[in-house]
């Protein structure tokens, strides 16, 4: 098995609950976001809580890609999830036979290795038909 | 503030020129502006060059060649909004009384710039490593349509058949052919369900104008074009966004024109927008309150946007037929509504013609929901 490294450290981590994403919510005004910012872009309060993500969403827009992107050769998919929290996440999607994409259809996280580099498996998140 | 004119206008062919540099297109621009004018370009006090792929002092380059040298240049990058903003920093020098006459402009050569060249994300470009080329946000802005305006796969064709309908119409366009919607769906999917046709293609071009405070403009017109108003608003964050299916930049920037030009959207007789794909114009139609939030596929199903129509958007062919040479299309289609406001766009000509409007915008970074918006109204 290849060495593995994550695509951005501090983004999402790996529990026994399953995988999430790391997010982080503003102690003065509650606003939620992901990735998390050096500061609260909606008040300018220094005061970050590191959260973790709901592991569940709803599609709110999807595409299938035909043209090559830096990492995945076409076609692939990709789009934005809602989560619970009020973030919209863009990733990549996993598509299933059973369930085409549509919008507002349940999705789930994983974090999985999406490329390569350097002959090591760079891992990232990308949610799939739930 | 005092106001400021438009003296002349001037556009380099636009196509595939890869044997063409950025100096000969600029000088091809920046003669037929001058000769426009009908000014000795030494008259020429600042000179302001937007360009995205390019070496240093694109602007000294270009204008050497014209014999304007040792004046005040600057050189610009706003993504797809650089050549507007390249105008707007020469109204704001002309209206703030800094110098009389100057000139803007932009250009690109996409076809040698890009070719060859692998496009990779940044390290900390998240959602480019995670695959967000460039059609694919406004595949998402589309789906979204689809949810909730009732946007079809054959309303984005029909913008494209639209804009080559006008295309065919202007000697200056890349490409003149008119196409069908069942052409527009059949052409390859580039990001689902954004057709090839759907996306502006590469283009090499320039184009030029020249500014000048009234007082100048009297010994040269009796015809004065005026820019009633000049905004630029950067891209909000994304995540204050409710939805994909409006830029607020697009529609702050339109906003503050409006007011400061004292014009409301019906007053308008002619719209040249960024079209780089052919779904976000329903998009640019309600945040530039063509038609109230919502109604924007019912504007174009009207046919109330095609030439002859209530209120024409893009007559030049826009950026899917007439081409797209980033930072030139800013200075490009406030070109485009000088020449309807003269009455001098030939066949694509809009009929009387007296107030116009010509937006742009773009650039893409994670967080933001754009890079940048300029917003210029023209009156005669």
């Amino acid at each position: 098995m290849s060495e593995m490294i994550e695509m951005r450290s501090g983004i999402f981590r790996r529990t026994r609950a399953g995988d999430v994403l790391l997010g982080a919510r503003c102690r003065r005004c509650g606003m939620v976001y992901f990735p998390s910012p050096p500061l609260c872009l909606a008040c300018s309060a220094n005061d970050l809580d590191e959260i973790e993500l709901s592991r569940k969403g709803e599609l709110f827009s999807h595409t299938t890609v035909h043209t090559r992107s830096a990492h995945f050769a076409p076609p692939y998919s990709v789009g934005y999830v809602r989560l619970p929290e009020g973030v919209t996440v863009f990733a990549p999607l996993r598509t299933t036979d059973d369930k085409p994409l549509r919008v507002g259809m349940p999705m789930a996280l994983e974090i999985v290795p999406l490329w390569t580099e350097d002959g090591k498996d760079v891992l990232g998140y990308r949610f799939f038909p739930d | 503030m005092r106001d400021v004119i438009v003296l002349g206008v001037g556009q380099s062919r636009f196509g595939k020129f890869p044997d063409r540099s950025m100096v000969q297109l600029g000088c091809e621009a920046v003669t037929n502006a001058i000769r426009d004018a009908g000014i000795d370009g030494r008259k020429i006090e600042v000179a302001y060059t937007s360009r995205l792929y390019a070496e240093m002092i694109t602007g000294q380059t270009i204008l050497k060649e014209v014999g304007i040298a040792g004046i005040e240049m600057t050189n610009i990058e706003n993504a797809c909004a650089g050549g507007a903003s390249a105008v707007r920093a020469l109204w704001k020098d002309i209206a703030a009384g800094f110098c009389d006459i100057g000139i803007a402009i932009g250009v690109e050569t996409m076809t040698t710039s890009l070719a060859g060249r692998v496009i990779t994300p940044a390290k900390d470009d998240l959602e480019g490593n995670l695959g967000l080329t460039m059609p694919v946000p406004f595949a998402l802005m589309a789906r979204r349509l689809m949810e909730t305006h009732g946007a079809t796969p054959e309303d984005f064709a029909t913008v494209s058949v639209k804009a080559h309908d006008a295309g065919a119409l202007n000697p200056q366009a890349q490409y003149r052919k008119r196409f069908t919607v069942e052409d527009v769906l059949g052409s390859r999917m580039i990001a689902d369900p954004i057709t090839l046709l759907e996306c502006c293609p590469n283009t090499d071009g320039a184009a030029a104008l020249i500014l000048c405070s009234s007082q100048f403009a009297r010994q040269y017109t009796k015809r004065p074009i005026r820019i009633l108003a000049s905004t630029l608003v950067s891209g909000d964050y994304f995540f204050k966004k409710e939805d994909l299916t409006s830029f607020s930049m697009g529609h702050k920037a339109a906003r503050q024109a409006y007011e400061a030009a004292g014009v409301d959207p019906k007053d308008l007789d002619v719209v040249e927008i960024h079209d780089a794909f052919a779904v976000e114009e329903i998009v640019h139609y309600e945040d530039l309150e063509l038609c109230p939030r919502g109604d924007g596929i019912a504007l174009l199903r009207s046919g109330a946007t095609s030439i002859g129509g209530q209120i024409p958007v893009n007559p030049s062919g826009g950026l899917l037929s007439l081409g797209h040479p980033l930072s030139a299309s800013g200075v490009r289609n406030v070109c485009e509504i000088a020449l309807h406001l003269r009455g001098a766009a030939g066949a694509r000509q809009t009929p009387n013609a007296k107030v116009g409007l010509a937006q742009m915008l773009g650039g893409y970074a994670t967080g933001l929901e754009s890079g940048a918006c300029s917003i210029h109204i023209l009156a005669c």
